[in-house]
């Protein structure tokens, strides 16, 4: 299909390139010095105004499936998604980065049909890494229905030496896999959980969160806090202040400081600077429990959170542009760097899949986990999940059953229309795909 | 075009409409004229001044007629006038009927506009009834405003109106609860109107006479204080004291919050209030300390409670009526009453004084210094009722509270000076209780003019400076001092 991308800044070009292998893809730029580096990519590039009618005549508006705005400009993107609507495009996504247009928009309304928000998907992204120290990564499927954490094994962990079979998992809750020493294996009850292990997990909310409070030293997170009040850093605090938590902030700016204060009552606002090492100190910031960086800047993010974790901070959180600086961050010693751009990426680029709801990358994409919805003519249907001929390095983590969570057992058998939640390596995810 | 008013006052423009203003303000003798004429007293004291109010009123209007838009200076310059002026005229009946010199009645009239309810005449009792209702009727008056009242009646002032509003009570405009003043204006006097003839109402029902009833009530909601008996309240039986108190609180009320609360039909916005709340915590603290300072020195429980609560609510809300004498009380008891008369009531009610809304905010303000010293980078605003006060703001909240106290310290020690001069001997609390009480338009104070006596011995010049002390405070001191600003007038 046609799948027209307006905007070849960091997201578009992220997307441009998740869809070239399958799509034709029209990417459109307006800054002539970017779109010199278009060549690289196996796509149409135009050069002109996304929200003109005349360029996305030219790029096949009329007859294209989907139209991504993702240019950096909230308003140019809205404006570019009704011209592509009225020329015809049958499915307009807006990127937009101030919140403020959620509520503005509604489903459908203004030419745009789904509306991507960058700060308020970091910012629940974010909030997901919140509930403890030792989880890595957190993600949903299934509309929330099912949740996914990658958690880690902590010296003194009350689990420590325990079977599978034996350490009383929830029912609804599924180990999918252990990580050990940058190994991925599909664990078996016999196997025991040493220090250091960093578990994934897949059930309901409720069951995975159970296990995890188990799993952990420190059942509840007090103190948190937030270096950097922009958006992204308020829009956190926002979403923190209603569990009852009362984040720290730091913000540079005097001005902006004052308006988070104001803005966010259950928050304790500081006016300052992250690396600062006095204020760190004075204010026990240094002892806070989870720390998040979230300046526009990457290299401050990576002093602050460097800084913070030699204070003492458990669990440091940095958010990165430059994706080339993800992994870098993370070798360095910050514990999870997060990429604004690559999550909205990976959330415009869910739009453009017929069955795979989601797919999300795990241990430098040595492990990833899929949301598909089981096609009425697959072969697996009926048939058992224990008798089925599974591809090796494959685990069914959830099912999603008409709104009813299954956690499978090998006696369950897949039926039409299920929503699997499937945990594979890389090779057996491109089999099940075509089992599916 | 030079916008003259831009560079300095236009005094024609100022002037045309504190003309408007007088024609009206000769209404206002129409209740005394009335009470006269039932009563069968001399219509006379009432007559001259109202047909000289018309005739002034009429010529200065004539005099400055012509179309132009009125600023914020000039709104400053009709707002502190219109106060003089208006207690120029109001000072007319005590001297036409021979009870006052003009000095004395200029000061009998301020009380009452201002609702300070001191007073020089010695005798009550033995005036005409008509002098007394127009004693209490001029307190009604200026219970909401005087300008206020005639933005209310007259269309032609709503233009500039809205200016002159925030020159004499800002947090009427401010809190904009119809897009339209007059109409915010009229509801807040609706208001008025109602509870006082509710009081009035009561009052009678208990045994007072129409006559005295209808005194009351208008000094009641006003905060004002003036009585009909020498002794005031005290003559009275302990139940009228009982019904006084609660409408002295209404009075002492945001009539913004009375009218959301009439609105929507539910106390919840009383109690969703912090400064409404905080009102009634320092009334009740007030009243227990006195209660527990008081007991032994009455024959009951009751009256001990009734005095203590009288007294806190009568000062507090700045009314200034006694239901015992109080300067008997012992130095604690004075000692509260007197800081009392430093709180007032509520922004956007009748009463003076600094109000708890800004010592509220001061509170505060205070605490988040202290917070500041323990975190010197952490910002933190100050919020009332949820929402957030702006530094601005706060900082005129804490200078005017500054200026007030400067103001009272200043005079304090000319009252001192200049009774000295005199040959009376006052006392540090006598000479501060008389500042406190005028500037907050509370009344009486302690010894030479305490609750059973009056200012009458005070020197002439004394009295001047406490007339003074009751416009400013009054005013809340910004629209009087910006008239004494040389770049107000040039530049």
């Amino acid at each position: 299909m046609r799948v027209i991308v307006i905007g070849a800044g960091e997201v578009g070009w992220s997307t441009a390139q998740a869809l070239q292998t399958d799509h034709d893809v029209v990417l459109i730029e307006k800054e002539p010095e970017r779109f010199e580096t278009l060549q690289e990519l196996d796509v149409l590039a135009l050069c002109g105004n996304g929200a003109s009618l005349k360029t996305l005549k030219e790029a096949g508006a009329e007859r294209a499936e989907m139209a991504i705005a993702c240019t950096d400009i909230d308003e140019v993107n809205i404006v570019a998604c009704a011209a592509a609507k009225q020329l015809g495009t049958k499915l307009t996504i807006a990127r937009v980065q101030d919140a403020e247009y959620l509520q503005t928009w509604k489903r459908g309304y203004l030419g745009v049909d789904e509306m991507v928000c960058s700060e308020l998907i970091t910012a629940q992204a974010l909030a997901r890494l919140m509930g403890l120290r030792e989880i890595r990564a957190s993600e949903e499927f299934a509309d929330g229905k099912i949740l996914m954490t990658e958690t880690i094994i902590e010296e003194n962990a009350p689990i420590i030496g325990l079977k599978l079979k034996d350490a009383a998992i929830p029912p609804q809750c599924n180990v999918a896999s252990i990580v050990r020493d940058g190994r991925v294996t599909i664990p078996r009850g016999d196997d025991v959980i040493l220090a250091h292990d960093r578990l994934v997990l897949i059930g309901t909310p409720s069951a995975v969160g159970e296990f995890n409070r188990r799993l952990s030293l420190h059942p509840t997170v007090k103190d948190i806090l937030i270096i950097g009040g922009g958006r992204i850093g308020f829009r956190l605090a926002q979403l923190l202040q209603p569990q009852g938590l009362h984040p720290k902030i730091v913000e540079i700016e005097e001005e902006r400081s004052r308006w988070l204060a104001e803005n966010l009552p259950q928050s304790i606002v500081f006016h300052g600077d992250g690396t600062d090492i006095d204020l760190l100190e004075q204010e026990g910031l240094g002892k806070s429990e989870i720390a998040v960086s979230v300046i526009g800047i990457d290299e401050k993010n990576l002093l602050c959170g460097l800084l913070l974790k030699r204070l003492g901070v458990a669990k440091v959180i940095a958010r990165v542009e430059d994706p080339d600086f993800v992994a870098i961050f993370e070798r360095v010693g910050i514990d999870i760097a997060i990429n604004p751009r690559r999550l909205v990426a990976e959330e415009i680029i869910s739009f453009t899949r017929d069955r795979i709801e989601k797919t999300l990358f795990l241990e430098e994409n040595r492990a990833e986990v899929l949301e598909i919805e089981v096609s009425p003519q697959s072969p697996l249907l009926g048939v058992k999940l224990a008798q089925a001929q599974l591809p090796a390095g494959l685990l069914v983590g959830a099912i999603v059953r008409a709104e009813r969570v299954i956690i499978p057992r090998g006696s369950d058998a897949l039926r039409p229309r299920d929503r699997v939640i499937l945990f594979s390596t890389p090779e057996a995810a491109r089999e099940i795909e075509r089992l599916l | 075009m030079m916008r003259r008013w831009d560079l300095s006052v236009d005094l024609r423009v100022a002037f045309h409409l504190i003309g408007i203003i007088l024609k009206g303000n000769a209404l206002t003798f129409l209740v005394p004229l009335i009470v006269a004429l039932l009563y069968r007293e001399s219509i006379i004291p009432f007559l001259v001044p109202a047909a000289l109010s018309l005739l002034i009123g009429w010529a200065v209007e004539w005099a400055t007629r012509g179309e132009r838009e009125i600023g914020l200076r000039e709104s400053f310059l009709v707002v502190a006038v219109v106060w003089v002026v208006a207690a120029a005229f109001g000072a007319m009946p005590f001297v036409l009927a021979g009870v006052l010199k003009p000095v004395d009645a200029y000061f009998e009239a301020m009380s009452g506009y201002t609702t300070t309810g001191a007073s020089i005449i010695t005798n009550v009792e033995t005036q005409t009834h008509s002098l007394l209702i127009w004693r209490a009727f001029m307190q009604w008056l200026g219970g909401l405003g005087i300008v206020a009242l005639f933005v209310a009646i007259f269309p032609n002032l709503a233009i500039g109106g809205r200016q002159i509003m925030e020159a004499e009570a800002a947090w009427l405009v401010r809190d904009k609860l119809t897009p339209r003043l007059r109409q915010a204006a009229r509801s807040f006097w609706g208001i008025y109107i109602g509870l006082t003839f509710a009081e009035i109402l009561l009052l009678w029902g208990v045994g007072l006479s129409l006559y005295e009833a209808v005194a009351h009530a208008f000094t009641t909601l006003a905060t004002g204080g003036f009585s009909t008996r020498n002794a005031g309240i005290a003559d009275f039986s302990g139940l009228v004291a009982w019904i006084i108190i609660p409408f002295m609180i209404l009075g002492a009320t945001s009539f913004t919050l009375m009218y959301r609360a009439l609105l929507g039909r539910t106390l919840r916005f009383f109690a969703a209030d912090e400064e409404f709340k905080f009102f009634i915590g320092i009334l009740a603290l007030a009243t227990l300390v006195l209660f527990l300072n008081s007991l032994g020195l009455y024959e009951s429980i009751e009256e001990a409670l009734r005095h203590s609560a009288f007294q806190a609510t009568s000062i507090m809300t700045t009314t200034g009526y006694a239901s015992t004498d109080f300067d008997q009380w012992n130095s604690l008891g004075k000692f509260i009453l007197l800081l009392l008369m430093f709180f007032g009531g509520s922004a956007g009610s009748t009463t003076g004084s600094i109000k708890v809304l800004r010592a509220l905010v001061i509170f505060k303000l205070i605490a988040r210094e202290i917070q500041r010293i323990i975190h010197p980078q952490r910002v933190i605003p100050v919020r009332l009722g949820g929402r957030v006060v702006p530094e601005e703001a706060i900082k005129s909240i804490l200078i005017l509270a500054v200026l007030y106290v400067t103001i009272f310290a200043f005079s304090t020690a000319l009252l001192l000076l200049d009774t000295t001069r005199a040959g009376l001997q006052l006392t540090v609390a006598d000479a501060a209780s008389a500042v406190a009480a005028t500037m907050g338009s509370v009344g009486p104070g302690f010894g030479i003019v305490g609750p059973m006596s009056t200012y009458a011995d005070l020197p002439t010049t004394s009295k001047a400076l406490l007339v003074f002390c009751m416009w400013i405070g009054r005013l809340e001191i910004f629209p009087v001092i910006v008239l004494f600003a040389r770049s107000y007038w040039k530049g």
